[in-house]
């Protein structure tokens, strides 16, 4: 549990460091402050302004609706639903809106739409790309309108723009699963957001607030040639199913207990709501939801 | 028939009365439609109902109720622009519509703005925008869109409201919550009223010896600002010292 804990900090710990500060004691609040735009947060001087506040006379107000998070000195409002701001490094799941000269448009619920390069992808079977308009006429060979795919963001613009990338077989087209949307907010930056659980279902945390479930696929296919079009052919069991639902019902439950969304609580609550004997259905019970999230919660 | 307009042509119409359903005449308030019987004090409120968050698909939406006055708004974006221009801050985009049946002692709106929503569009953004913290939101535009479902007075200040609401749902950085009310002032005893009913509305725009008229404002409460003021009718400077 211990160790658990320090993971699911890590994201925090790296900003104090940052600072130069010595990280005693993360400072972890429990209860949360729940503030609106314009309320006031403290009066007293000293506070860092983090993100969702602003500075008057001295005071710090928060300018979104959203739960006050403190660590040492840093006073931030993690709002209760924003759009994603994009972070280098990131790994998102997004939607192909456009196909356009070179780029694939993709709608990823940020401020500006993100944009995926021709170049910024390994083709199928590893092959080096000819620059050739032929080659950006085959574009949609690759990816077309509608398609879900992972990727990482490559770049941030000035004004907010994303660039993305796939250059790694773990990205590409997502097929054969199921997506699940929650708030941005929730999703917490860990080590691995391909995770594997170990009752066969594989999950993909794109920070963007979008996740990918699917059933573990086993395959020995060597990484360096496999095609990112590559669709799952593999039939999915009804015990999968089961599970992969299971799997989406207990991260709808903790996006509605505003609980953060990792590998370890996404378990938690699995395992709380099997212990429980909740069929997949009930758990999103309103009583069930407060039940199963319950160790979860105290992780905000 | 043969004088409908065009768009209205291509539409399936309801009819241009419409009767309110049997329990609204129990509900508290709905009695103030008429003017002899308004049932609260001077500087008093009609009931508020407001609701956050109930249109799925936008980014943040609200829900508002003053006794008869049913108003209802959903925010889409921030987002990129269309047309690749470049501008430092977000721009804001209000739409305010009456709904065609929502006036329930006049004619039938039409679908197109009329010359009224077009106006209450443009106070909306004076009103909302100076909430906002902008220079967030590069390149971006922030569509605001307003349906006042039943008309009872109040609609400005009901959808500049709600329409705060519903931009803090979305989570869009702002100062603070605006919150706008009216006062009427009655021209035949020049008695101020506190958020005057349609009714009431109507009557004090008329005017008469004592002026008469309704004055709505925009108001950041915990910054102790006004975001906007908007007059209609006649209303004498001395009544603006009180």
């Amino acid at each position: 549990m211990a160790s658990n804990m320090f993971f699911f900090l890590s994201a925090e710990v790296g900003n104090m460091k940052r600072e130069g500060g010595i990280v005693q004691n993360a400072d972890i609040q429990i209860d949360a402050q729940i503030v609106l735009p314009g309320q006031l947060i403290t009066r007293e001087v000293g506070y860092l302004r983090g993100h969702g506040t602003y500075e008057l006379d001295g005071s710090l107000y928060a300018s979104v609706s959203g739960i006050v998070e403190r660590v040492n000195k840093l006073i931030s409002v993690k709002p209760l639903k924003a759009k994603y701001p994009g972070e280098v490094g990131d790994v998102v799941v997004g939607r192909i809106t456009q196909v356009l000269q070179k780029t694939w448009r993709i709608e990823v619920n940020g401020r500006q739409s993100a944009s995926l390069q021709l170049s910024a992808i390994n083709l199928p079977g590893g092959a080096q790309r000819r620059r050739t308009t032929a080659d950006e006429l085959n574009m949609r060979t690759i990816f077309v309108e509608n398609d879900l795919i992972s990727c990482e963001v490559q770049q941030v613009h000035s004004d907010g723009q994303l660039a993305l990338h796939t250059r790694s077989a773990k990205y590409g087209k997502l097929t054969g699963g199921q997506l699940i949307t929650v708030p941005s907010a929730l999703m917490k930056r860990v080590k691995n957001h391909f995770y594997s659980f170990t009752f066969g279902v594989d999950v993909i945390l794109g920070l963007n607030g979008n996740i990918w479930i699917s059933q573990t696929i086993r395959d020995d296919t060597n990484y360096d040639l496999k095609d990112i079009r590559t669709e799952t052919k593999a039939e999915i069991t009804s015990i999968s199913r089961e599970k992969i639902s299971r799997v989406r019902n207990c991260i709808q439950a903790l996006a509605s207990a505003f609980a953060p969304i990792s590998p370890d609580t996404i378990m938690e609550t699995y395992e709380e709501s099997i212990d429980r004997g909740l069929s997949c259905s009930d758990i999103l019970k309103p009583d069930n939801i407060y039940e199963v999230t319950q160790r979860a919660r105290l992780r905000r | 028939m043969a004088a409908r307009r065009v768009e209205e042509r291509y539409r399936s119409n309801a009819p241009v009365t419409t009767v309110r359903p049997l329990h609204h005449s129990f509900l508290p308030g709905s009695q103030a439609t008429n003017l002899a019987k308004r049932d609260r004090k001077r500087n008093e409120f009609r009931q508020f109902f407001m609701k956050t968050g109930i249109i799925g698909q936008a980014s943040g939406s609200a829900y508002l109720e003053m006794a008869n006055t049913k108003i209802i708004c959903g925010i889409y974006g921030p987002r990129q622009i269309p047309k690749m221009e470049f501008s430092e801050k977000a721009k804001l985009q209000c739409d305010f519509k009456f709904a065609t049946f929502a006036e329930s002692r006049r004619e039938r709106r039409k679908y197109t703005a009329d010359k009224e929503e077009k106006e209450f569009s443009m106070l909306m953004v004076q009103a909302l925008e100076s909430s906002l913290i902008l220079e967030k939101y590069p390149k971006s535009v922030i569509d605001c869109y307003v349906i006042v479902l039943e008309n009872d007075g109040g609609a400005l200040n009901g959808a500049i409201t709600c329409a705060s609401m519903a931009l803090a749902n979305a989570g869009i950085e702002m100062y603070d919550l605006v919150a706008a009310a009216s006062i009427g002032l009655n021209p035949l005893n020049g008695e101020i009223l506190l958020d005057p009913t349609e009714a009431e509305e109507i009557e004090y725009k008329k005017g008469g010896k004592k002026g008469g008229g309704v004055v709505t404002i925009g108001f950041m409460p915990g910054m102790n600002e006004i975001t906007q003021i908007w007059q209609s009718g006649q209303i004498p400077q001395e009544k603006w010292l009180l």
